[in-house]
């Protein structure tokens, strides 16, 4: 079984993820921040991250930049409701994909199976 | 004869002598008494004059000879008396030495018996003349003619002397008195305050004959500038008369007079080598003096020939002063008359003066009252025709169109024919507004003349082969078209145009620049243009070229501000709107979350198979509300992200080569050397075109500012990911310097700006575009060499989302 970490500062999305993909046979731990992302992140074995990038004490770009340091492979989907790339950042490239988010969650599905399918 | 006799002689000749008739009267008397009391044939009276004697009384012989018979002093028996002055006595035939004339018929030979002539002399030993008496018979006075009666004679001889001098001198007195009142009447002329040049000098010509009683007099003048002294003034003779009215310094005696400053009194001109004959008669003798001061010459004055009826031929010493006096009083005259006349040409130039100048400081006046041009123009052209202004008929006012190198009739004012320009000028001359009100004013909407229509058609080459008009332009100078008819071939086509063969062009030069050309002419009163009207003109015309680049540059100004406010609303506009966009995405996103959530989790409710029929359906209507809504904060983004983006799948490198292309001048004009690695076998992007290519202009502009001349631009292309999907890379490295790390961070930053141009937009613009495109823009300092910015640009930006 692989294992997804969410990371959303809203309690309602990280549940909706949650149902969703533990029904869809996965593992799901949930973060509220990129610190506490972080946190788990050292803590245990993760196969896939999907991130929100607007969150208080370390935001999602934050997050992606420190993981990467030393998880250059954990494949990470920004998923965020910013439909357009509002980081002057390069650090955008470090994911691996960008959803926006949307209430019919099937395009996300879809990115995180080709992603775990490759690894 | 007898003592008695002799007593009663002399007292009748006293008696004579006593009485007031005149000298040819008394002279007449005594020798009557004479032949009488004496009892011979004759007894005559002879007078000197000059070199002979003439027979002035005569009692015996033929009247008619009085006046007529004369013998020359030293000559015959009465000439020789008076040359020796003493007595000469023949008796009984017994002729002396010498020739005897006789005196009756003054051949040779003597007829009479008896002769006794007698000098008549002075109390200064002058001989006057002689008294002769002759019988043809044996006379026994002659016959006994002792001391006695020599003594007799001598006393009667004095007598008549005495008769004669006072009668000399009752005549010289009579002569200076009617000269002095002669010399009093010029004088008086002369001191009079109405002074006119010509009626004095004729004055003076004329008074100059009356009082010495010369045939004629010639007065002229020395003209400063040719040097010539021509005839002024003349009298006794006809203007006709004269042959040289024009004399050079020194030809002829008056050129003599007047070069040497000394008269000349010429008794026989034939004589005198300095003579030149200037006149159609030939004048005898000539009294010439000059007329001056002690400083210079003025003129002569010329007497011509005593008149013969006096009886003196030539002029005397007498004369020559008297005509000297005249010359200086009239010395005086001409030059105060001079003096006056020049006064009254200043004065007359200086209100003349003073009229211009006011006329063009009203014009002015009303010139300054506007900035709009074709007020100005209106303006301009109505103080050049009006009455009261320059007053010229008709005017054209043409500009020059740098662009076209034409010179275009922009405006022009004035009546299209005679009639027109007639009942146009009633009306105005009935009007009495001050000048600048009458420029000024707003006509009342009127009818172009056809004129003013014709004026706006014509266009004219710039080139000097193009007539007046355009070398007016070309050389900077006037042209008066009447004045020199040299001009009229090449203006043909101006002449036919407006039907006139005279016509002034002067050119309007502001700033040592030809902007224009004022045409005017007289096309209907035909008075002709003068040099002076040229000079006015000219004035007035710096004026109004500088009025008129006046209006430009205020046009200019306000059509720059125009264009800046326009700028200026359309950037708060789209910064308003950008905004608003932001807002509306950022309440958009804020509404994302929970709609996600929403709807999320009606999906779940929906796959739940214990949902009964209704329940069923009730979920499915919120998922596509929820769905619904999706789709609308989806367009309200799109709207406020993009703005009319069309997007096609293009070939960057060649956007690239068409920016380079644009900007080629530039470019080329700094030398900046562009060094170009672009990737074959890029990726095609979608992206707007046009918007991709603004983007680099942008940059590119931004570095070439930034750089010096001969500076480095290296562009680099290369494939590269972005995010999920394959996307290129554009680089630009310019060698600028680089930018301080605080203008950096604010880059993008539309409102802040190193610039006082509005190129700092520039690069703002750049940033919205790109992130229109889902791509990345980024800078990167390189300190003391320069910036390099970097793009990413999605394949599909669509997909991007």
């Amino acid at each position: 079984m692989k294992t997804i970490l969410v990371v959303d500062d809203e309690k309602h999305m990280r549940l909706l993820y949650e149902e969703e993909f533990k029904e869809d046979g996965y593992e799901v731990i949930t973060a509220s921040n990129g610190r506490e992302a972080l946190e788990s992140v050292k803590m245990r074995h993760l196969d896939l991250v999907i991130l929100d990038l607007r969150m208080p004490e370390m935001d999602g770009v934050e997050f992606l930049r420190t993981v990467r340091e030393t998880h250059r492979d954990l494949p990470i989907i920004i998923s965020t409701a910013y439909g357009d790339y509002m980081q002057r950042d390069f650090s955008v490239w470090l994911s691996n994909g960008y959803v926006v988010k949307s209430s019919d969650l099937n395009a996300l599905k879809q990115k995180v199976k080709e992603l775990l399918k490759e690894a | 004869m007898s003592s008695n006799l002799e007593l009663d002689l002399l007292a009748k000749i006293a008696h004579i002598a006593n009485s007031p008739s005149d000298l040819g009267d008394r002279l007449q008397e005594v020798v009557t008494v004479l032949a009488d009391m004496i009892r011979v044939e004759a007894c005559s009276i002879y007078l000197s004059e000059g070199d002979v004697l003439v027979l002035k009384a005569t009692k015996g012989l033929n009247p008619a000879l009085v006046n007529n018979l004369k013998f020359k002093i030293g000559e015959g028996i009465l000439g020789r008396t008076a040359k020796v002055r003493t007595f000469q006595l023949v008796r009984n035939g017994e002729l002396g030495e010498g020739i005897i004339l006789d005196p009756i018929s003054g051949g040779e030979g003597l007829q009479a018996k008896g002769l006794l002539s007698v000098p008549i002399v002075d109390e200064r030993g002058c001989c006057l003349g002689v008294i002769s008496l002759h019988s043809m018979t044996s006379n026994s006075f002659l016959e006994d003619f002792s001391d006695d009666k020599a003594k007799l004679f001598s006393v009667i001889a004095s007598q008549i002397s005495g008769i004669i001098r006072t009668a000399q001198l009752f005549q010289d007195l009579k002569q200076k008195l009617y000269v002095q009142t002669k010399m009093g009447e010029v004088s008086q002329a002369l001191s009079s305050a109405w002074v006119n040049l010509p009626d004095l000098l004729n004055l003076i010509a004329k008074t100059c004959v009356e009082i010495t009683g010369a045939r004629g007099c010639i007065l002229r003048l020395l003209d400063p500038y040719t040097g010539m002294l021509s005839v002024k003034a003349i009298y006794g003779l006809q203007r006709e008369d004269i042959t040289r009215p024009d004399l050079k310094l020194g030809e002829g005696l008056a050129g003599w007079v007047a070069e040497n400053g000394e008269p000349i009194l010429a008794e026989d001109v034939s004589k005198d080598v300095r003579f030149l004959k200037t006149l159609r008669f030939t004048a005898r003798s000539i009294l010439c003096v000059p007329i001056k001061s002690r400083d210079y010459v003025m003129g002569t004055l010329s007497l011509l020939d005593k008149d013969p009826l006096t009886g003196r031929q030539s002029f005397s010493k007498d004369d020559l002063n008297l005509l000297s006096g005249l010359a200086s009083h009239a010395f005086m005259a001409i030059e105060h008359a001079r003096y006056y006349e020049r006064m009254e040409e200043l004065a007359s130039d200086n209100w003349l003066r003073l009229k211009e100048l006011s006329i063009l400081y009203h014009i002015n006046t009303a010139m300054r009252s506007t900035v709009k041009l074709d007020r100005l123009l209106k303006i301009i052209l109505t103080g050049v025709t009006i009455g009261g202004g320059l007053g010229f008929n008709r005017a054209i006012l043409f500009l020059v169109n740098e662009t076209t190198n034409q010179l275009r009739g922009i405006m022009g004012v004035g009546p299209s024919n005679p009639d027109e320009a007639n009942r146009i000028w009633s009306k105005k001359s009935t009007e009495q507004k001050p000048l600048v009100e009458m420029i000024t004013e707003d006509p009342e909407p009127y009818e172009e003349t056809e004129f003013e229509r014709a004026a706006k058609k014509i266009w004219i080459p710039i080139h000097p082969n193009q007539g007046v008009l355009a070398r007016t332009v070309i050389e900077k100078k006037a042209f008066n078209v009447a004045e020199d008819p040299s001009y009229l071939g090449e203006s043909r086509g101006i002449m036919q145009t407006l039907g006139v063969t005279r016509f002034a062009t002067v050119p309007l030069i502001a700033k040592d620049r030809v902007i224009g050309v004022l045409y005017v002419d007289n096309a209907y009163n035909h008075i002709p243009i003068t040099d002076k009207d040229m000079n006015l003109l000219q004035m007035f015309a710096d004026q109004a070229a500088l009025a008129i680049e006046n209006t430009n540059l205020y046009a200019h100004l306000e059509a720059r501000n125009k264009q800046l406010k326009e700028v200026q609303d359309q950037l708060v506009q789209s910064e308003k709107l950008a905004a608003l966009g932001e807002m509306a995405a950022a309440m958009a996103h804020e509404i994302r979350n929970p709609l996600v959530t929403l709807g999320g989790f009606a999906r779940r409710l929906a796959k739940d198979a214990d949902l009964k029929e209704q329940g069923r359906k009730y979920v499915e209507i919120i998922v596509k509300e929820v769905s619904r809504l999706e789709k609308i904060l989806e367009d309200i983004l799109t709207f406020s992200r993009k703005s009319e983006l069309r997007f096609q799948e293009s070939d960057v490198n060649t956007i690239l080569r068409e920016t380079l292309e644009v900007l080629s001048e530039e470019i080329a004009e700094k030398e900046i050397e562009v060094n170009k690695i672009l990737l074959t076998g890029l990726h095609k992007v979608k992206v707007d075109t046009q918007q991709i290519k603004q983007v680099f202009i942008n940059i590119i502009q931004n570095s070439i500012e930034a750089m010096p001349e001969r500076g480095r631009l290296n562009i680099v292309t290369y494939n590269n990911r972005l995010g999920d999907q394959d996307g290129v890379t554009i680089e630009f490295s310019d060698t600028g310097g680089g930018i301080p790390p605080e203008i950096l961070d604010n880059i993008f930053n539309p409102f802040f700006t190193t610039k006082d141009s509005g190129t700092g937009l520039g690069l703002a613009i750049a940033h919205r575009i790109i992130e229109n495109h889902h791509g990345i823009i980024s800078v990167k300092n390189r300190p003391g060499k320069g910036v390099t910015f970097v793009i990413n640009l999605p394949v599909d930006p669509v997909a991007a989302t």
